[in-house]
């Protein structure tokens, strides 16, 4: 408790509203019990409105303020309290500066003064007291210019503190406004899904249907990684589809070198040929090169088996039998 | 919100656990309702009186209903808690009547800023003159020159606050009677 009453940096954040939860509740427990701390409390705040009023707060520290204390009536109330005191307490304080005019009789040194100056021959008298005169109209109207260029001061700054106030009101009702417009859209749009939802979830069984039956082309990748008749590819072909396109990701050294490529499918078991394709070009996908060939899904039926490999040869330069570039194992199965 | 009115032996059962000195149990009962009043001011609610006066008139209740509260003070800040997450639930709900009534008519605004101002230059002269330099002087000066007056006085700058304060809420208290000195004479005259 004694280090939250001597801490007045956590108390003005407190007041701005920049604590924790937690800790604005240890705060707010302290000074229930705790008088002087409360009352430190509330001399801290009313500093702080004076200090927003005469405008010494720093434009972070003035944004907080206004987002907390003009957003009640209350608080504005006092702020406007406040400048009335600071625009009095200025006047009177002006007020005091002022000389005093009253000449007295009775011993003043300024009457003794004058009495000399009254002895001297009467033109020189009368030319200084006119001077005298003259220098006070002058400096009691330089005075009350002072007083009113002030009065003026402070009557703009009350103005911009009324429309600062009016602004905030505003800014605050329209950002209400937006708030409530906002809850009631995602309300809308909850209800929006939530009928979605549920006409999907009749419409999906259909959906699917459509798309296998146009479906007619499956894709099986074919990587390094399934290179091993150990460890093949697999695909389960549904019925209606009519091809089955094999991409083969090339590697980047063989990718650049130009050339076509047959491509020789077989089955595993007796390595019967069921497909062939000559002048396999390569293409250039977004990462890497790659080859794909579509084969009838019939070939694949009509051996009755599942385990197939695809041969990549590739025209050998200056020797009778070409180069074999890759061998991938895959599996094909049929729903 | 749930109402409660507070019977004159609820009331008197508040204040004895305030304090036993009856005395001493109303001044008691203020700090605890200023204090309650600047809790809900700060949480942002526009009715702080009338949901300070809702907490005690629970604890109140609870208080008359025999419950056992070791500790009154921390008691009534957890039931205010309560009262003030109840208001932002509902805020409309039981209250409407009462902000009617509370709200001032834009028509007086320049009447009652004009009567508080001329309140508050008379005030100022009725402090002594001690008191009124320090009021004056304080308004006048920045951080560095607070500094120095409270060196000046002997004082810390926590200290020098705390005595400006008081102060002020003197002056505060005295320019509420005559704002309201003058609606009444006002109405008065109205009335005639």
């Amino acid at each position: 408790m004694e280090q939250i009453s001597h801490n007045e940096q956590v108390i003005i954040r407190y007041l701005l509203n920049e604590l924790s939860e937690e800790e604005q509740a240890r705060i707010e427990e302290a000074y229930l019990g705790d008088d002087s701390l409360f009352d430190q409390i509330r001399a801290l705040e009313e500093e702080l409105l004076e200090d927003y009023v005469k405008g010494d707060l720093s434009g972070l520290a003035r944004r907080q303020f206004e987002r907390q204390y003009l957003a009640s009536e209350r608080s504005r109330e006092r702020i406007r309290a406040t400048r009335d005191l600071i625009q009095i307490c200025s006047f009177e304080s002006n007020a005091r500066k002022v000389p005093n005019h009253n000449l007295k009789r009775s011993g003043s040194p300024l009457g003794a003064r004058l009495r000399l100056i009254a002895k001297q021959p009467l033109a020189l008298g009368l030319g200084m007291a006119a001077a005298l005169l003259l220098i006070f109209g002058l400096g009691s109207a330089v005075e009350l210019l002072r007083l009113q260029m002030r009065l003026a001061t402070v009557s703009e700054e009350r103005a911009v503190f009324e429309q600062r106030a009016n602004e905030a009101e505003h800014q605050l009702a329209g950002e209400r406004e937006r708030l409530n417009a906002e809850r009631a859209e995602i309300a809308s749009l909850r209800e929006r899904l939530r009928r979605d939802n549920n006409q999907s979830g009749q419409l999906e069984p259909e959906r699917v249907r459509t798309r296998t039956s146009e479906n007619q082309t499956a894709l099986l990748a074919l990587t390094q990684g399934m290179r091993s008749f150990s460890r093949p590819a697999r695909i389960a072909i549904s019925a209606g589809t009519r091809f089955l396109d094999l991409q083969v990701n090339l590697e980047e050294q063989e990718a650049a070198k130009p050339r076509s490529y047959r491509a020789v499918v077989k089955t595993v078991e007796g390595e019967r040929e069921i497909w062939i394709r000559e002048g396999v070009k390569p293409r250039r996908s977004k990462s890497f090169p790659l080859v794909v060939v579509r084969v009838p899904v019939d070939s694949f039926k009509a051996t009755g088996k599942q385990d197939f490999m695809l041969t990549l040869y590739a025209p050998a330069t200056g020797e009778k039998n070409d180069d074999e570039v890759d061998i991938l194992y895959f599996q094909v199965t049929f729903k | 919100m749930r109402t409660w009115d507070l019977s004159q032996e609820a009331f008197f059962q508040l204040l004895e656990r305030l304090d036993v000195n009856p005395t001493l149990a109303g001044a008691e009962y203020e700090k605890l309702r200023s204090k309650l009043i600047f809790f809900f001011d700060r949480k942002g609610c526009p009715i702080p009186n009338e949901l300070c006066d809702e907490t005690i008139n629970r604890v109140a209740q609870k208080i008359g209903e025999g419950c056992e509260i070791p500790d009154l003070l921390k008691f009534s800040l957890g039931v205010a808690r309560l009262v003030l997450l109840e208001y932002w639930n509902d805020p409309k709900k039981d209250w409407d009547p009462l902000d009617e009534q509370l709200a001032v008519p834009v028509i007086d605004r320049e009447d009652f800023e004009e009567q508080r101002f001329e309140c508050m230059k008379k005030c100022l002269q009725s402090l002594s003159s001690e008191d009124r330099d320090l009021i004056v002087k304080n308004c006048s000066l920045d951080k560095n020159g607070k500094l120095e007056m409270a060196a000046t006085l002997g004082l810390t700058m926590n200290a020098l606050r705390l005595r400006v304060f008081r102060i002020r809420a003197r002056l505060r208290e005295c320019c509420e009677k005559c704002i309201r000195a003058r609606k009444e004479v006002a109405s008065r005259s109205r009335a005639l």
